[in-house]
């Protein structure tokens, strides 16, 4: 998804339309499309023909383009999952893989990487109500697989959440699960790579008060930053740089709102008292 | 009030802020499009810009590692501004991780960054002052905690004095911390100026009078000045790419529109 996008702004700074740009690799102007969209994997051969079609002659960057290409192409590890898995929400996923800063502001739940797995169940039951058991146990197991992110050894991401204090007053899965769960986010905040917000009630109305959001940032420079906002039947990506900016502002208006993140442990703590 | 003691509505983001430009001109992704724009009526008049900002950085990293190969452990770097990687802390830890980092800085939405982004280790901290203050800087518990005042410390002013003007008295200002320091403290300071271009100097703080902070370019007399009490080291306060470059000495005409001063002294 975010190779079809670099390949888009290049593109786009050649000052090419899809048909000439297809017309340079003699397929239609939907392939190129679909490439974009990340709807097709990426063929290097034609990757390799549009990156000097677009006027890159660096070996270096034909060179580390195609790597990544070569890379994207591998199936993910949650294509395992795709029994389950929407579409929409499988971009999500790999952009999250491939994030060096996922930014979120949740305001109804703890955020799907800090569910402990009884949470997660009453969460994704609590939201499809007709799902099979089996179908919520493999929505679980998903949700818990991509954890292992937060803790792998190369450039784990830095994930920086604020939630909203509702997160943690809406008691989801009963008492017990909901105690483990606040356990979870007190053990979540003594990780190097995560950074918990809580904004309280008391900090009076904020910009984003209509929903959750992600913000994804990535290793490479070229590459915007993402916005996604989800709702009950699909999920949106943003990526124009005036779009994002407002929901960067948005978020950083709240961080600066909420409570610091060096003091979330304390709040969790009394919040668990009150359980 | 917030929870970081200060008032919601201080959260400005209507008018442009120098540190989100300053992130623009690096390159970087938090800025919005009030500060993009006003970095755009800067590149205007001063296209030079981005490449003092580039060089301004480059003199901190040089300047950091410096410290550290100088055996200094502690340091308080004011106006942390928006992270930007390689940060005080990673460039200090890569000499020795032992070097203790207090970060200061006195906006409320790059005290969000900073307090996310540069506290991740138990040796770095930040917390949210204005310079002006020196005492409640000095005193900051956060400072307690990571600053030992009976051993040298390295004091970090870098492009941030240029948005105190002479009514807030600098000199005054920076003769608070050099004597709440050890001698054999170090004072790293970097400053804008308007020397090298006399003649669209005034545009370039026209603009910036419309932002959250406006800037005072100084000359060369007058940022020496500001070393009062501290002796330079070489070459003394300079364009900031000749302070002690890593390669061989830049090409003049990469010096010549470069419109920050740098150096650092001891203190005596």
């Amino acid at each position: 998804m975010v190779l079809g996008k670099r390949l888009q702004d290049l593109r786009e700074q050649a000052g090419l339309n899809y048909e000439e740009a297809g017309r340079a690799l003699d397929v239609t102007h939907a392939t190129i499309r679909r490439m974009e969209k990340a709807e097709v994997g990426l063929k290097l051969p034609y990757v390799e023909k549009l990156l000097t079609t677009y006027g890159i002659t660096s070996a270096e960057e034909i060179g580390g383009f195609l790597a990544l290409a070569r890379e994207a192409n591998r199936p993910g590890w949650w294509h395992s999952f795709r029994d389950v898995l929407p579409d929409w929400f499988s971009a999500f996923v790999s952009l999250e893989g491939e994030a060096a800063v996922i930014r979120a502001y949740e305001p109804h739940y703890v955020p799907g990487l800090l569910q402990t797995p009884d949470y997660a169940r009453a969460v994704l039951r609590a939201g499809m109500p007709h799902a099979a058991p089996e179908e919520i146990d493999r929505l679980v197991t998903l949700r818990i697989e991509r954890q292992a992110l937060l803790r792998r050894r190369e450039a784990p991401p830095l994930l920086w959440v604020v939630m909203d204090e509702t997160v943690l007053r809406r008691r989801i899965g009963g008492r017990a699960v909901m105690r483990d769960q606040i356990d979870a986010l007190m053990d979540a905040t003594e990780q190097v790579n995560v950074r918990l917000q809580v904004i309280p009630f008391a900090a009076g109305p904020h910009p984003a008060m209509y929903g959750p959001f992600h913000i994804f940032r990535f290793h490479l420079q070229e590459i915007p930053d993402i916005a996604y906002a989800e709702s009950l039947v699909g999920g949106v990506y943003f990526d124009e740089r005036d779009d994002v900016s407002t929901f960067l502002e948005a978020l950083d208006r709240m961080c600066a709102q909420a409570a610091p993140a060096q003091s979330t442990k304390a709040i969790l703590d009394g919040m668990r008292k009150e359980i | 009030m917030t929870d970081q003691g200060f008032p919601v509505e201080e959260i400005d983001t209507s008018r442009p802020h120098p540190a989100r430009m300053y992130d623009y001109f690096l390159g970087g992704r938090d800025n919005y499009e009030v500060d993009r724009e006003a970095a755009h009526g800067i590149l205007e008049v001063a296209p030079e810009v981005p490449a003092s900002a580039r060089a301004n950085r480059d003199f901190l990293g040089r300047a950091v590692r410096f410290l550290a190969e100088s055996g200094i452990r502690q340091i308080i770097d004011i106006g942390t501004g928006i992270p930007t990687s390689p940060n005080t802390h990673e460039l200090a830890h890569a000499v020795s991780p032992e070097v203790r980092v207090a970060y200061v800085d006195n906006d409320p939405i790059v005290a969000t960054h900073a307090g996310a982004r540069l506290t991740g280790t138990g040796n770095t901290g930040f917390f949210l002052g204005d310079m002006r203050e020196p005492r409640t800087i000095l005193d900051h518990p956060t400072i307690g905690k990571l600053i030992d005042f009976d051993e040298p410390v390295a004091l970090m002013l870098v492009s941030v004095l240029h948005f105190v003007t002479d009514a807030e008295d600098p000199a005054g200002m920076i003769a608070a911390y050099r004597d709440a320091l050890p001698p054999g403290s170090l004072l790293v300071l970097s400053h804008a100026t308007g020397d090298f271009h006399q003649d669209h100097v005034g545009e370039v703080l026209e603009i910036y009078k419309r932002a959250t902070a406006s800037l005072t370019a100084r000359s060369h007399a007058e940022v020496k000045a500001l070393f009062d009490g501290f002796e330079l080291l070489d070459p003394g306060l300079v364009q900031v790419p000749l302070w002690r470059p890593d390669g061989p000495p830049p090409e003049p005409s990469e010096v010549r529109r470069i419109s920050v001063y740098g150096g650092v002294g001891r203190k005596l």
